[in-house]
């Protein structure tokens, strides 16, 4: 046996109590990476603890009998049953650990109509600690017993690690906390969020972004890198993570944050059939959540002509309609539906129907649009210089429906893609490439930044693409774009005019 | 050992797979809290890192396949949870923490077979059982009823000082008593 270090045994014993000086616990982090005969000792003394922690947590301690004890393992068979019964009692500690949490639901959730939403930890509508819920597409409710509820907008990963603490991984997410709950930590990869009474909501869209907006009460709001910070936010303002992490004072927008489950997927209409003080408002929930709209007083405006439905804009080649929405980012998946009529196309010339995005790097598809291909008139999906093409030609002066379904998006091969013309579903092809480099399949993602990429335009191409190009020559009426896949019956009754039908939620 | 993917089984508990992986996850229980404790050795935090642990290690439970090697897998959960616990509530100033000497103790650890950590309970059992009744309330009041050295104080009308020293002595006992238990057994 090795002789006892009375000073090692000292300080683990101090550690081991949590009591240890930063001066000690540095010297015993030395001594364990550099004598293998004390990492020997500590690992023996920490066998110890672990093993008297665990009889303790199953009310052995008081029970061990110095006689009892040293009889039974005098036999050796009933050492065996001995170890048995531990191992039976043991594996029932673990069971109740592992399994009965899992089991026992301390969180519900329910999604709106059209989500997809992914849950691990949990089935039939409950939720247990260590939960996890994904929404894909849509907005789904999760309302955590300890009066905790939250609205998590896709796309986004809310994991509840316990009854105070959750981390959220993108998304849109409001927080209604009660006071009996006072404390929840919301963490994000960029900021730490600890309620204090309130109301509050967490844009955690996008790669090292992050804005905590408060309706009510107020949090404690902490940045967790670069230039840490910790700030106090009241009802009625909000912060935004700068670019080296400081937390910068920004104007309050609740609308962001839905208050319930919305009755479709988030969507964006313009029927054009109102001007307004020279505006022509969107509607639907991402109109609302972002105050869309598509400003007029230019002679590039289209002309406000009869259309399919009430009225529609009409463009001539030079006119366009630039609105103030950035668009669907990244790969998420998106539903895009207009109305659409065209006479006649200058041969071999593409007509761009409506884009956005940002088309500066050709290495990536970083924009993303449709067009009518030049020439043949029928309609393609364009990212990147690359794009997929339809069957029919939609050229014929007559009013034609049109809707795109982006889907699900795997690495290295075009996003599920659907187009649907006048309520049927085309054969896609992969068009005839662009001139200049093609980017990689591997490079989808539709970027929006607000500083680089362009909002959704009407009628002509992205403004980093040739700009000699002339733009469309036709009509454009109800204009939808969705957050979120539509079923095939939805595209008919987009079709059909039957809205309610649709799975969107165009609001009030 | 076969290996075989567990999500190609149910979930219930009831399969053999099943039971397999709770018993492999019970079987490290021990040294798992051994190692958290020897980064983190507050036993609330440690316990609570623990459960993380094992909610971890069972939610990607189909992801890891019997016969592999489960305490390797097990140790880098405890090691990732352990720092995120230590990010998330601000790391102890007085903690000094070390990647290089947490990889050792894994290692370590790791290493302990099976039976000699079935030895180590044994004999932890029977130097329990060899202590006196005032060092055994002591025991059972600081691990079973997790009482602080203050509460300690109060309920046995000592001075905190005097019972640390009392429980350190207690411990380096138990654990020349260990030793001399498994050399004399083996």
């Amino acid at each position: 046996m090795r002789p006892v270090d009375e000073e090692l045994e000292r300080v683990i014993s101090r550690y081991v109590d949590g009591e240890a000086t930063n001066a000690e616990s540095a010297w015993l982090v030395a001594r364990l990476g550099s004598r293998s005969a004390d990492l020997d000792s500590f690992v023996e003394r920490l066998l110890m603890e672990a093993e008297m922690i665990q009889l303790g947590a199953e009310h052995e301690l008081g029970r061990v009998k110095g006689r009892r004890i040293r009889s039974l393992l005098t036999s050796p068979a009933a050492s065996s049953v001995l170890a048995a019964v531990a191992v039976i009692a043991l594996a029932a500690v673990i069971l109740s650990l592992i399994v009965l949490p899992r089991r026992a639901s301390f969180a519900e959730w329910s999604a709106s109509p059209g989500s997809v939403v992914s849950v691990s930890g949990g089935k039939d509508g409950k939720l247990s600690e260590g939960g996890v819920v994904k929404v894909s597409q849509g907005c789904v409710e999760v309302r955590l017993r300890e009066g905790v509820r939250c609205l998590l907008q896709s796309p986004g990963v809310l994991t509840l690690h316990g009854a105070g603490f959750a981390q959220l991984e993108g998304g849109i997410a409001r927080f209604e906390v009660e006071e009996k709950a006072r404390g929840y930590r919301v963490q994000t990869s960029e900021l730490v969020v600890v309620d204090l009474g309130t109301v509050f909501g967490i844009d955690a869209m996008g790669a090292g972004r992050g804005e905590v907006h408060v309706i009510d009460g107020r949090v404690e709001v902490s940045s967790r890198s670069g230039w840490k910070g910790t700030t106090e936010v009241t009802a009625g303002e909000a912060v935004a993570l700068g670019a080296v992490g400081r937390l910068e004072a920004i104007p309050l927008d609740g609308r962001r944050f839905v208050e319930s489950l919305p009755s479709g997927l988030p969507a964006l209409r313009f029927s054009f059939d109102r001007l307004e003080k020279g505006l022509i408002r969107g509607e639907g929930t991402i109109a609302d959540r972002e105050g869309v709209r598509i400003r007029t007083g230019s002679e590039t405006d289209p002309d406000w002509v009869e259309g399919k439905f009430g009225h529609a804009l009409a463009f001539g080649g030079e006119q366009f309609a630039l609105s103030n929405w950035p668009g669907i980012g990244g790969t998420q998946p998106r539903t895009i539906s207009l109305w659409m009529r065209v006479s006649e196309q200058t041969p071999k010339l593409p007509y761009p129907l409506i884009g956005w995005g940002d088309f500066r790097d050709p290495t990536r598809m970083g924009d993303f649009g449709i067009r009518l291909a030049g020439g043949t008139g029928k309609v393609r999906v364009v990212s990147g210089r690359r794009s997929l093409q339809g069957e029919s030609q939609v050229v014929d002066g007559k009013w034609h429906h049109l809707v795109v379904v982006l889907g699900s998006y795997q690495q290295g091969s075009w996003p599920e893609i659907k187009v649907f013309i006048d309520g049927k579903e085309e054969t896609l092809l992969p068009g005839e490439p662009e001139a200049g480099k093609m980017a990689s399949l591997e490079t989808f993602s539709t970027r929006i930044d607000p500083t680089y990429s362009q909002p959704l335009i009407l009628g002509r191409f992205l403004s980093e693409e040739p700009r000699h190009l002339p733009g469309l020559r036709g009509e454009i009426d109800e204009v939808v774009v969705a957050e979120g896949v539509i079923t095939h019956d939805q595209v008919r009754a987009l079709h059909e005019g039957r809205l309610e039908d649709s799975g969107l939620d165009f609001g009030n | 050992m076969k290996a075989h993917p567990l999500h190609a089984l149910s979930s219930d508990g009831e399969t053999d797979a099943s039971e397999e992986f709770v018993a492999l996850l019970t079987q490290h229980q021990r040294t798992l809290m051994a190692f958290i404790l020897g980064l983190l050795p507050k036993r609330p935090d440690a316990e609570e890192v623990l459960q993380r642990v094992n909610v971890v290690i069972w939610r990607k439970r189909d992801d890891f396949e019997l016969g592999t090697n489960f305490r390797a897998w097990a140790f880098a959960v405890a090691h990732w949870e352990t720092k995120a616990f230590l990010r998330e509530r601000g790391r102890q100033s007085w903690l000094v923490y070390d990647d290089e000497v947490a990889g050792l103790l894994a290692d370590r650890l790791a290493s302990v077979p099976e039976r000699g950590l079935s030895a180590r309970a044994e004999a932890l059992r029977h130097c329990l059982g060899e202590l006196g009744n005032d060092h055994r309330r002591l025991v059972v009041e600081r691990y079973q009823n997790g009482s602080s050295f203050k509460e300690c104080a109060e309920k046995f009308g000592r001075s905190e000082g005097g019972l640390r020293v009392t429980l350190h002595r207690l411990r380096v006992a138990l654990r020349k008593c260990i030793v001399r238990y498994i050399e004399q057994s083996s």
